[in-house]
């Protein structure tokens, strides 16, 4: 079953992320893939994650898919113009992706090309509404097209949002996101279940499932960065504090990330694993969970 | 026009004279955007730093406004211009575009333009209307979603604000924040949640197109 058919199914989704190497030497990527193929449903590869230069997510999908793994193909507006978007879309359609999250991207400062022109021609909600009309068999200008495209798509929310008004956003642009096509959500990396338990009865109702964030903390100093500087992920000081008293620093993150895993089983329809680096112990984090 | 403009590094300036046998200088004596005050000193320093590598002066002036009217500047100079192989220009690229313009000579700009520094700073957000041909501001609260916000977003904030900030810097508002506590103190959220359309960039592109 590919990951549309275990989402519609109302089954608890599974789902990883990889971020491409800069460079061509895929062998990390894809022995990390093989590692966790079969323990997840669909594998997120990232659009030149924090604005920083690297293999495309295209590609990546495409080798994924070689490979026997559902890829979920990130694309963000901030490097292409409407042409570029729709045409990447036809081809990743063509290589076999069926599977695409709409974002809006980091603005170009945040990476190791600071000088670049940001475009945002599009924002993530029109990029939606494109996609779906492509679906349908219609580019943006209103030209049929000779072959139409079937994707899936997602988008992103935030439940993390630091200011009410934020939250308050983050709803309404998510009700606008369903509206242009949304059919499932992944969240930023959650850490406190009780927000996000609220969070969840806020948007009771809203058509599309929500597939929970968890990231694998590292280290305490990797929380501290993470509060001061990614918005909307917020660690709380007792997860901190249970990461600095630890010895085995990876023993203590798997145990966290099967807590928060459990606890989103009875709250949202699946679970979004953010390794950033750790892929390989993905299984074990499954593992301790019984998934 | 927000622009103002800095001299370019000497060693730079000297590559474009490099087959000047004698040049003209004019300097503009700028708008109220530019620091007038060091018109005369940036020019007399510029024509020492010149001749002291052998290149002769015909002539210097200073004129404002060399932006609107580079044309009448230059006929008035006629008579004290002499002969120049070139004209040096210490203005922004708008006053050296209409030197240009006006001219037959060849025309070597002296300076780099900018964004004024405080606006580039704060993210890029240069004018506050980007003349769009197809305004939204009923649905934004009478705050311009294309200029306020860093990226431009059409249709809410990115995932990127933390406690009211922009991404892009945490020293000036998200654009998107301040759209949405107007449009909701109003009591318009109704009309804060319509989807605006992708810009006609048509309208919006810098260059001219035909
Ligand atoms: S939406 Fe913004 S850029 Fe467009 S006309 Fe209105 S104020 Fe100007
Ligand atoms: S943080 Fe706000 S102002 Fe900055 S780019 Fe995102 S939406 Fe726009």
């Amino acid at each position: 079953m590919g990951f549309k058919e275990v989402l519609e199914s109302k089954k608890f989704v599974v789902t990883a992320e990889i971020g491409p190497m800069k460079g061509t030497d895929v062998q990390e990527t894809l022995e990390d893939a093989e590692l966790i193929k079969g323990k997840v449903d669909a594998i997120n590869v990232t659009d030149l994650q924090s604005s920083v230069m690297r293999l495309g997510s295209m590609a990546v999908c495409h080798l994924l898919k070689d490979h026997g793994i559902d890829p979920i193909f990130q694309m963000t507006c901030r490097d292409r113009n409407r042409l570029a978007l729709q045409s990447d879309l036809l081809s990743a359609w063509v290589l076999g992706i069926r599977n695409v999250l709409a974002l809006t991207g980091d603005y170009p400062t945040v990476g190791d090309h600071p000088q670049a022109m940001p475009v945002f021609d599009l924002d993530s909600v029109i990029l939606l509404k494109v996609i779906s009309r492509l679906n349908e068999g219609f580019d943006m200008a209103g030209n049929q097209l000779k072959g139409a495209t079937d994707f899936f798509s997602g988008a992103v929310v935030n439940p993390g949002a630091d200011t009410e008004a934020a939250l308050e956003m983050q709803i309404i642009k998510m009700e606008k996101k369903i509206e242009a096509g949304a059919r499932f959500f992944q969240t930023q990396g959650i850490f406190d279940l009780e927000l996000f338990e609220k969070f969840m009865k806020r948007i009771e109702g809203f058509k599309a499932p929500v597939i929970g964030g968890v990231i694998l903390l590292k280290s305490a100093g990797m929380a501290r960065f993470m509060n001061k500087n990614v918005a909307g992920v917020f660690v709380p000081e007792p997860l901190i504090k249970e990461m600095e008293e630890a010895k085995d620093k990876v023993k203590t993150s798997i145990e966290i990330a099967a807590r928060l895993i459990k606890g989103m089983k009875d709250i949202c329809q699946g679970v979004h694993i953010m390794a950033i680096g750790w892929e390989k112990k993905i299984p074990m984090v499954l593992k301790e969970v019984g998934l | 026009m927000m622009i103002v403009f800095e001299q370019k590094p000497f060693e730079e300036i000297l590559g474009y004279l490099i087959n000047d046998k004698s040049i003209f200088i004019l300097r503009c004596k700028g708008c109220a955007r530019v620091n007038q005050a060091n018109a005369e000193s940036d020019l007399m320093d510029m024509k020492g730093r010149i001749e002291e590598r052998g290149i002769g002066i015909t002539g210097s002036a200073i004129k404002g406004l060399l932006c609107m009217k580079a044309k009448s500047v230059l006929e008035e100079l006629s008579e004290t211009i002499g002969n120049p192989t070139s004209l040096l220009i210490m203005a922004c690229g708008l006053g050296v575009q209409s030197v240009a313009e006006a001219t037959h000579k060849i025309v070597h700009p002296a300076c780099n333009s900018f964004v004024d520094k405080e606006i580039l700073e704060l993210g890029k957000r240069e004018y506050r209307c980007r003349t769009c041909g197809d305004c939204v501001l009923e649905f934004t609260g009478g705050i311009c979603p294309l200029t306020v916000c860093s990226k431009g977003l059409l249709n809410g904030p990115c995932g990127g604000n933390s406690l009211g900030k922009c991404e892009v810097s945490r020293e000036i508002d998200c654009g998107w924040v301040l759209i949405f506590e107007r449009m909701k103190k109003l009591g318009r959220l109704k009309e804060f949640m319509s989807f605006l359309e992708p810009k006609d960039y048509r309208k919006i592109q810098k260059k001219k197109i035909s």
